[in-house]
């Protein structure tokens, strides 16, 4: 079980407000979407609630532990946000490893498995510099989501992907959601963000406005 | 347990897959064959025996230059040699430690889950080039000197230093000769790449490396322990000429620079968006 809860957060950049008193709860088992236009502080949010950005004031709470007081970052979270940044000279695959090397508890086989998931082929030794743009991408989905944190954050998961690759997302994600896991996600396709989501907040210069429930989710499954 | 991890990715990245770069230290080459031109003027007026040692010839490298006094028949002339070698190790460090950050940072903070961690492990990083670079200084002058028939034997020649450097030489302990010769430099060229490192992040690498660049040449300009950069020439030490820099000072800087920068770059890293 994990909770994400969000206490008045603000945040300012160069004198712009760009989230302003926020205050959400997130619990495991759902996908949240997040919906708003460009710069009405999704992404930021989103890095807030990553441990990437600082509070001005306000906090993130995820299970009990204040970010950036009692812990600097989740302690299982996989993120995407924004474009995917990888090593260019290293392959996919040995991109995943460097990084679950740092993690710690993440084996081979399961960077293998999130490779496989998301249409990528773990053994292929092209390098991260001649993957096209949705490759790109796909890679860092399997990086959010490799070894199942209890949290995924994607930004844009579904930019510069084919309509099948798209399809096999969303099925990850289901079967995701349904072992439990919190995931939020932020999408400018609004079918595609409803048909996800469990619940889709709007944002609105830097402020939640409306929060709508999707009543057809509770035994949403995939259906290719 | 952290910092050890991205410690390994760092030597990775950072070091074993950019060992090109270390091969500026060919530099040296040039200063090899000045000490063996000197070595071949005392051989042919003071009748000495000996063709110099791999100790001397790195000892003469590192010299850099004497007290600079302003005198307006000449012209200040930067030791180019000691500049190069210098600005060497600052180009080294110069890119790396921002340019992970700037594109890695967000994945490998993240998967590091530690922002204090990533801090110190690019600073041993750090520390562990420049221990690399001086050993790389100090192999690469040694194969040149071998060339030139040096002896491979870290003692020095006092015959040769004493005719090169005056008299000085002659109270001056091997001991001490290492302090500030390897130590202090080394040192102090730690803490200068260090405060180059963390401004990197704070300016950018292409401004930091400049301000570490004018730092070295008004260190060659003049003489003062605010400008440590005369610490990383030993000929300007206090233990070889009066007028000199206490050697003990340019280690308490160093350590002073070695503190401040783990300390503030502490402070920075947990109060910056990752963006």
């Amino acid at each position: 079980m994990s909770e994400i809860k969000i206490e008045s957060l603000s945040k300012s950049i160069k004198g712009t407000l760009i989230l302003d008193k926020v205050s959400l709860v997130l619990n495991s088992g759902n996908i949240y979407g997040l919906r708003g236009k460009n710069g009405s502080g999704k992404t930021m949010l989103m890095r807030a609630m990553s441990g990437l950005l600082i509070p001005d004031t306000g906090s993130v709470i995820i299970n009990g532990k204040t970010l950036h007081k009692d812990i600097s970052f989740p302690e299982s979270i996989g993120i995407l946000i924004e474009n995917p940044s990888f090593l260019p000279q290293y392959t996919g695959f040995k991109n995943l490893k460097l990084l679950a090397g740092l993690t710690g508890n993440i084996s081979d086989d399961e960077i293998r498995t999130a490779l496989e998931r998301v249409g990528l082929d773990p053994e292929d030794k092209r390098i991260y510099r001649k993957y096209s743009l949705g490759m790109k991408q796909k890679l860092g989905i399997a990086n959010a989501i490799m070894g199942e944190p209890d949290i995924i954050i994607l930004d844009e998961p579904i930019n510069a992907l084919d309509e099948e690759s798209v399809k096999k997302i969303k099925k990850v994600l289901l079967e995701i959601r349904d072992k439990d896991k919190l995931i939020i996600i932020a999408c400018h396709d609004r079918e595609e963000l409803e048909y996800l989501s469990d619940i889709i907040y709007e944002i609105k210069d830097g402020s939640i406005v409306d929060r709508k429930e999707i009543s057809n989710d509770n035994t949403k499954t995939f259906e290719a | 347990m952290t910092t050890l991890k991205l410690l390994k990715r760092d030597i990775k990245l950072g070091i074993i897959e950019r060992l090109l770069l270390y091969l500026m230290v060919i530099f040296t080459f040039f200063s090899v064959k000045d000490c063996s031109r000197a070595l071949a003027d005392i051989q042919a007026h003071y009748a000495m025996q000996s063709s110099g040692t791999i100790m001397d010839y790195y000892v003469y490298c590192m010299a850099g230059m004497g007290f600079y006094q302003f005198d307006p028949t000449k012209g200040f002339l930067i030791p180019y040699l000691w500049f190069i070698t210098q600005m060497g190790i600052s180009y080294i460090i110069a890119y790396y430690a921002e340019k992970d950050f700037a594109e890695n940072g967000v994945n490998v903070m993240v998967a590091g889950r530690n922002r204090s961690a990533w801090w110190f492990s690019k600073v041993i990083w750090c520390v562990l080039s420049v221990l690399i670079y001086f050993v790389a200084t100090f192999a690469a002058c040694s194969v040149f000197a071998m060339f030139y028939g040096a002896k491979p034997s870290i003692g020095v020649t006092d015959e040769f230093l004493k005719i090169v450097y005056g008299y000085n030489m002659t109270y001056l302990p091997y001991k001490d000769l290492m302090l500030i010769v390897f130590v202090v430099p080394i040192a102090v060229t730690t803490g200068i790449c260090l405060v180059q490192m963390l401004m990197s992040f704070i300016i950018s690498p292409v401004t930091s490396f400049a301000i570490t660049c004018a730092v070295y040449i008004l260190s060659a300009y003049y003489t003062a322990w605010f400008l440590p950069g005369s610490f990383t020439m030993w000929v300007r030490s206090s233990y070889f000429d009066v007028r000199g820099l206490n050697p003990l000072s340019g280690l308490l800087i160093a350590a002073f620079m070695v503190v401040a920068v783990v300390v503030l770059g502490k402070s920075y890293f947990e109060r910056k968006d990752v963006i």
